[in-house]
């Protein structure tokens, strides 16, 4: 049986046979210590026994009771045919150097079963973290290949079908249309990668300024339209003119699109999908929420969706596009600017919102963190 | 006029899909498309494709239990794998589950076409060749082509697998005449000769297992050394 992270039940079993073993070995040593420290008693005690008749035997030669007191010590002589006796008190240290030895073996070998016991949970608990960090890499891995081939042969296929069946002018625009869109995807799963490993590093460089929430939306939406057309996907923005955020340009941008991006893979396949960006003030911050009616998800899994590679359910039946960077880059750069980013979904089927709560231009700092 | 061949895309990228979807039509197939598992294998159920172009990661249901799904159910349309996943042991996963072909994306068009013409090709053929004599009947043993079931000497019920059902057909189609690994190759598999003769040794073995009495001393399926297969309705040594 081979032993290794890929397979944690087989590892669950051997943990479980480890203990079982020196559960077994432990008990086993206390009981022969007991049964030791019993027979060094009853040897010793032995010897006092022979000892008493050589004493007894001086005694009748008429040998004095102070010089077979000093021949045999431990053993008490009673003068005039008294006879003699073990001295009680070395029968009491017998009987508590047995009991402390088994006292002592007892706490031995309880404390060495804690340390086990500890050591197993300890060494347990680092394999369940790594097989869930290795099961949600190879995830990533999978999520990321099909994010990006997936583009890519419709990009080529695009391209293709222009080269080998030169279409006419209407079809030759959808083609482009999208080619456009596929590459959008590859550039944004391209990015994502990126602020990831740049994240990791401590590298992520951000430079804080007064922005203008509507035009940010605004460019933003001119870029994904082609996309949200292609696909059928009413997206409209409610944004009030005239509110200032305090954010880095790019990084607001990223967190948004992250956002978008991830309604856009909540709406595939529902009926008459529909995703909605508004803005309003909320005391000295901007409370910005992107709304969609797609599949929803357990509001139990609501924290978890932030989770670096997370992707509910098995890759092969995936329910959506994504590769489990987006809304932990989006909930990074917004935690970076001060802002909190949630999600709310009533359950799956009922569409989400996310929610984000972003200082306003002007207002004191307050988790900000500028580097670069 | 014969009606196009209708070609069932399953396929959740919809540019993609799309992109299938016309070049096909464009080529004079009747395309149609299903965006996730389940209404893929409601759809490939109908029996109303004569191809199923099949991606494996797909909502709901994914692409290889959808193929085991219809191989169960003794549906034997033929399926092409369309998927990122191409790895070797992903292209074997594919074959294992009754899959015929395996493309992975990014493809080039034309070679995906040609992938398709040639599986209808085969198909066809086996079609055809099964409408002029849809039972053969050996030793005892009987297999109806229509429904790739059969019973062997021993009485046992036997369901052939797609492969397995084209490979008795070219041998019975040829009785008693060597059939060459790359003729094997050539007409059941394609032009892509994705598998080794080694698969096609594999193949017989299945096939005499089923139906030679002793699979040792194969009194049907004999092999020519170094050259292929020779297939006897009478048995001889």
């Amino acid at each position: 049986m081979r032993l290794s992270l890929a397979n944690p039940r087989r590892l669950q079993i051997a943990f479980a046979v480890l203990l079982v073993v020196c559960v077994a070995q432990v008990g086993w040593w206390m009981i022969d210590q007991w049964r030791f420290s019993a027979a060094v008693e009853e040897r010793s005690t032995g010897l006092y026994r022979q000892s008493l008749a050589a004493a007894e035997l001086l005694l009748d030669r008429g040998i004095p009771v102070d010089t077979v007191e000093d021949l045999f010590p431990g053993i008490i002589a009673t003068p005039d045919g008294g006879g003699v006796r073990i001295d009680p008190e070395v029968l009491a240290g017998f009987a508590d150097e047995h009991w402390s030895r088994i006292n002592r073996y007892a706490w031995e070998g309880g404390f060495f079963l804690v340390v086990l016991l500890a050591a197993i949970g300890v060494l347990w608990s680092a394999v369940r973290a790594e097989t869930r960090l290795r099961r949600q890499q190879s995830n990533f891995v999978t999520a990321v290949t099909h994010e990006l081939k997936s583009p890519l042969a419709a990009m080529r296929l695009a391209a293709e079908t222009l080269d080998f069946r030169e279409p006419d002018r209407e079809t030759r625009e959808v083609l482009i249309r999208r080619l456009l869109t596929s590459l959008d995807r590859m550039e944004s799963t391209v990015a994502n990668v990126l602020d990831t490993a740049r994240i990791d590093a401590g590298r992520l460089a951000l430079a804080p300024d007064d922005v203008d929430l509507a035009d940010t939306v605004e460019t933003l939406l001119e870029t994904l339209a082609t996309t949200a057309q292609s696909r059928g996907v009413s997206l409209q923005a409610q944004i009030p003119a005239g509110i200032r955020v305090r954010a880095d340009p790019q990084a607001l941008i990223a967190v948004l699109r992250n956002l978008i991006d991830n309604a856009l893979a909540a709406v595939t396949g529902a009926e008459a999908p529909a995703i909605v960006i508004s803005a309003s003030l909320d005391g000295g911050n901007a409370l910005i929420e992107v709304r969609d009616n797609g599949r929803g998800f357990a509001p139990a899994m609501a924290d978890k969706l932030f989770e670096k590679f997370y992707r509910p359910g098995d890759e092969m039946r995936r329910e959506g596009r994504g590769t489990g960077l987006g809304l932990y880059i989006a909930r990074y750069l917004a935690s970076q600017a001060g802002a909190t980013l949630t999600a709310h979904s009533e359950g799956p089927g009922h569409g989400a919102r996310f929610r984000a709560r972003w200082p306003l231009a002007g207002q004191p700092e307050t988790a900000g963190e500028e580097r670069g | 006029m014969s009606k196009p061949p209708r070609i069932l895309i399953v396929e959740d990228e919809p540019e993609l899909a799309a992109g299938i979807r016309e070049n096909l039509a464009a080529e004079g197939y009747q395309a149609e498309v299903a965006g996730d598992g389940e209404s893929g294998l409601d759809a490939a159920r109908s029996g109303a494709f004569e191809l199923v172009i099949l991606d494996v990661m797909l909502p709901h249901l994914d692409g290889y239990s959808l193929c085991r799904q219809l191989r169960q159910e003794g549906n034997t349309v033929p399926v092409l794998f369309l998927t990122a996943r191409g790895e070797p042991e992903d292209r074997i996963h594919g074959f294992e589950e009754g899959g015929d072909d395996y493309v992975s994306k990014p493809f080039h068009l034309q070679e995906l076409l040609l992938r398709v013409a040639a599986i209808l090709r085969r198909n066809r053929w086996y079609g055809s060749s099964t409408l002029d004599e849809p039972v053969v009947r050996f030793g005892g043993n009987e297999v109806d082509f229509r429904t790739y079931r059969g019973t062997s000497a021993d009485g046992a019920e036997q369901a052939l697998t797609h492969k397995e059902a084209m490979i008795l057909r070219l041998l019975a189609e040829r009785e008693g005449e060597v059939v060459s690994r790359d003729e094997i190759l050539d007409v059941v598999w394609g032009y892509d000769a994705f598998p080794s003769s080694r698969t096609i040794d594999n193949f017989i073995l299945r096939l005499r297992r089923r139906f030679e009495v002793d699979p040792q001393e194969p009194r049907h399926f004999h092999t020519v050394h170094r050259v292929g297969y020779r297939f006897t309705i009478e048995p001889s040594i």
